[in-house]
């Protein structure tokens, strides 16, 4: 399992670990999602059955309890997550919009059929808390007929 | 300075007389105390009693998320109307669930507020009354939604390509 971010996902996720408030976001993500399997991964409640990828939320808990919204490719167990947000206090939020769904689905589309700029996460070694994020260049998917 | 020639028979009605008003203040003061302590503990007892109301509904309602979380997984389900009626009631209950839960809260929080109560369950059962809000939302746009928006159709046919 590979375990990727778009550029939106790292930029909120960098803002909400600079807030004392959501404190401990880098351990929850580094728990949930680094060295877990492709089903480990995926799992959270499915809000899009694409056939060939789940498209999922992750209710996490930790102060102010975190929403992650993941993208789980089954061909190559791609993880991609998309998007992040706490659902209490200053940058808190009930849930996503109809409209922000499809253009979540949509960057993550780009990203495998045109290519771009996402990260690839890994643990910090030294410290279980954080993640690195490694620019990766996305290479355009190639689907055989 | 004046002197009193010391008049028993008085000063002995005098003790008697004090002596019964303090018994009778006493006795007073006991059942008002009683009293007192009668209502602080039925008030104490309706707070207990509230609070556990609460912590029972969060855990018993929260007991039941994972297995909303799978109802998510049905895939195909909406293919089938029986399964499609029966995921359509239960989403229903859990608005109806949620929008109790949330009236009970504002009126809890009146109170506890006014009477300076600590807000532990009360804050835990508002987190469950959300989390069944939003998963309620979740579930009918997963089933009810999305099959229908045709931006969301079209963006599952281009995943087919992957």
């Amino acid at each position: 399992m590979t375990l990727y971010c778009t550029e939106e996902f790292k930029r909120e996720f960098e803002r909400l670990e600079k807030s004392s408030s959501y404190a401990g976001i880098g351990a929850v993500l580094v728990k949930t999602y680094c060295g877990a399997t492709f089903d480990e991964a995926r799992s959270g409640d499915l809000l899009n059955d694409l056939v060939t990828a789940f498209f999922v939320k992750k209710r996490l808990e930790g102060r102010g309890g975190f929403r992650f919204y993941v993208l789980a490719v089954i061909k190559d167990e791609s993880i991609y997550l998309t998007f992040v947000h706490p659902k209490t206090g200053r940058h808190g939020a009930d849930n996503i919009t109809k409209a922000k769904h499809h253009e979540l689905l949509k960057e993550v589309l780009r990203l495998r059929k045109q290519g771009g700029i996402m990260y690839e996460l890994k643990p910090v070694a030294s410290d279980s808390q954080k993640v690195e994020f490694l620019l990766r260049q996305a290479a355009p998917v190639i689907t055989t007929a | 300075m004046s002197t009193m020639v010391l008049d028993r028979e008085a000063m002995q009605e005098k003790i008697v007389s004090l002596t019964s008003a303090f018994q009778t203040a006493s006795t007073r003061e006991a059942a008002s105390n009683a009293e007192i302590e009668r209502r602080v503990n039925k008030f104490l007892d309706a707070i207990n009693n509230r609070k556990q109301y609460l912590r029972e509904t969060a855990d018993n309602l929260s007991a039941l998320f994972p297995k909303l979380s799978e109802l998510s997984w049905c895939r195909g389900a909406e293919a089938d109307a029986e399964a499609m009626e029966w995921i359509g009631k239960i989403v229903d209950l859990m608005d109806k669930m949620a929008a109790k839960m949330i009236r009970r809260y504002a009126e809890t929080n009146a109170i506890f507020h006014k009477k300076g109560i600590d807000k532990t369950e009360l804050r835990r059962y508002k987190e469950v009354a959300d989390t069944m809000k939003e998963m309620a939302v979740d579930l009918h746009n997963r089933f009810y939604v999305f099959p229908q928006d045709a931006e969301m159709q079209d963006l599952i046919s281009q995943f087919a390509d992957l």
